[in-house]
């Protein structure tokens, strides 16, 4: 392989920035679930888990949730079905 | 030999008629792909050609050209169309930027058994509701109190806010995986001969990079590009989200579908038109081969 040192270390590190481009934004939902203020602002105005404690206390929620675990597995079961047989055909 | 050969062996039905056995495998894909999918699309087109009562809003089904022709004679709508493509074109650049040199060092600087877990990693927002991410770019763009105005203040500056520059990082970070992946295959199917001849023959990184690279990854670059470009062209959510005031080509047909259907099917006509001249182009580049 001829990928020269100087190469290999600007593509590390552009490498690091991109995968911190993927991930700062998830992490900022993260914490902003544990934001003390009711507003998504930032930086989060304290700790606090009353946002965690409304979601699993709010029923239509937890419906919802089971609603999309249902839509997945019937879904993944459709794609089960079809997608082996058009793959098959061709 | 001659007792086995007048014997042949016995098999199913399936076995002893080939086309009743193709015909049942066909039968269900076939269904779905004809009926469901472009069963949709023709009624979307056809639709297109239709009218609406002005009083009732209720659809007439008249053939009348009038709708393609309030599309492209409105400005409003034929810059809305443009911007749109710009923004696709944009976000396919961004997309393209980022992941080739990323895809890059995946495939060929990290080490062998860190691979798996790189792609992991690119995968892994692909688990995130799309919803979840956009209302995260949300917290990210927010001019007065978000991250990046935030991280900016010290430095006199302030954040891109809400309008195109935000729609295109938002759509850029969807669908940058849907870049990496395909461009990561081609640089891990790229063999290293390749790469050893050219060094051989005297040629330079870039000049290996340009000569050999470049062809050998040509068709996995269109193939992702396929992907963030067509996504990116019927997207609305995401302008409503982070786009201010800036609309798109399906917001306009969110807001009409409605009131006038046979108008927004028209408007929706020209993403899907769109999508086929594109994919009429690069059919000769071998890319939809690589999907």
């Amino acid at each position: 392989m001829t990928t020269s040192r100087g190469t290999k270390v600007a593509l590390s590190i552009f490498a690091v920035i991109a995968f911190a481009f993927v991930y700062v934004p998830l992490a900022v939902v993260l914490i902003s679930s544990f934001n003390a203020g009711d507003t998504l602002a930032w930086p989060p105005q304290g700790f606090s888990t009353q946002w965690w404690g409304k979601a699993i206390d709010n029923e239509g929620v937890r419906n919802a949730i089971v609603t999309s675990v249902i839509l997945g597995l019937v879904a993944t079961a459709v794609a089960l079905l079809f997608g082996p047989l058009a793959a098959r055909s061709r | 030999m001659a007792a086995t050969t007048a014997n042949p062996p016995k098999g199913g039905f399936g076995y002893r008629h080939p086309r009743a056995r193709l015909a049942a495998l066909l039968a269900a894909p076939m269904t779905w792909l004809v009926v469901v999918y472009l069963g949709s699309l023709a009624a979307l087109f056809l639709t297109a050609f239709w009218t609406v009562d002005g009083f009732t809003s209720a659809v007439v089904r008249t053939f009348t050209l009038d709708n393609f022709i309030e599309v492209f004679t409105t400005p409003a709508y034929l810059q809305t169309m443009l911007r749109t493509l710009g923004i696709a074109v944009a976000v396919t650049i961004v997309c393209l930027v980022l992941a080739v040199p990323v895809a890059y060092f995946m495939a060929r600087v990290a080490r062998p058994r860190w691979q798996p877990l790189l792609v992991a990693m690119i995968l892994t927002p692909l688990w995130a509701s799309y919803l979840v991410k956009v209302y995260a770019w949300r917290a990210m763009l927010t001019p007065e109190n978000g991250v990046i105005a935030w991280f900016l203040s010290p430095f006199g500056l302030g954040g891109p806010g809400f309008g195109e520059l935000g729609i295109i990082i938002t759509l850029t970070y969807l669908w940058l995986p849907y870049m990496i992946l395909p461009v990561y295959a081609g640089f891990i199917r790229l063999p290293n001969s390749m790469l050893d001849a050219s060094a051989d023959l005297g040629a330079k990184g870039w000049r290996t990079f340009r000569s050999v690279i470049i062809p050998m990854i040509f068709p996995s670059v269109v193939a992702g590009s396929i992907f963030t470009f067509s996504l990116s062209l019927g997207d609305y959510i995401t302008a409503q989200i982070v786009g201010g005031k800036v609309i798109m080509l399906g917001n306009v047909v969110q807001q009409n579908y409605v009131t006038n259907l046979p108008f927004a099917a028209a408007f929706a006509t020209i993403p899907v038109v769109i999508v086929l001249m594109y994919l009429a182009i690069v059919r000769r580049s071998g890319a939809l081969e690589n999907l």
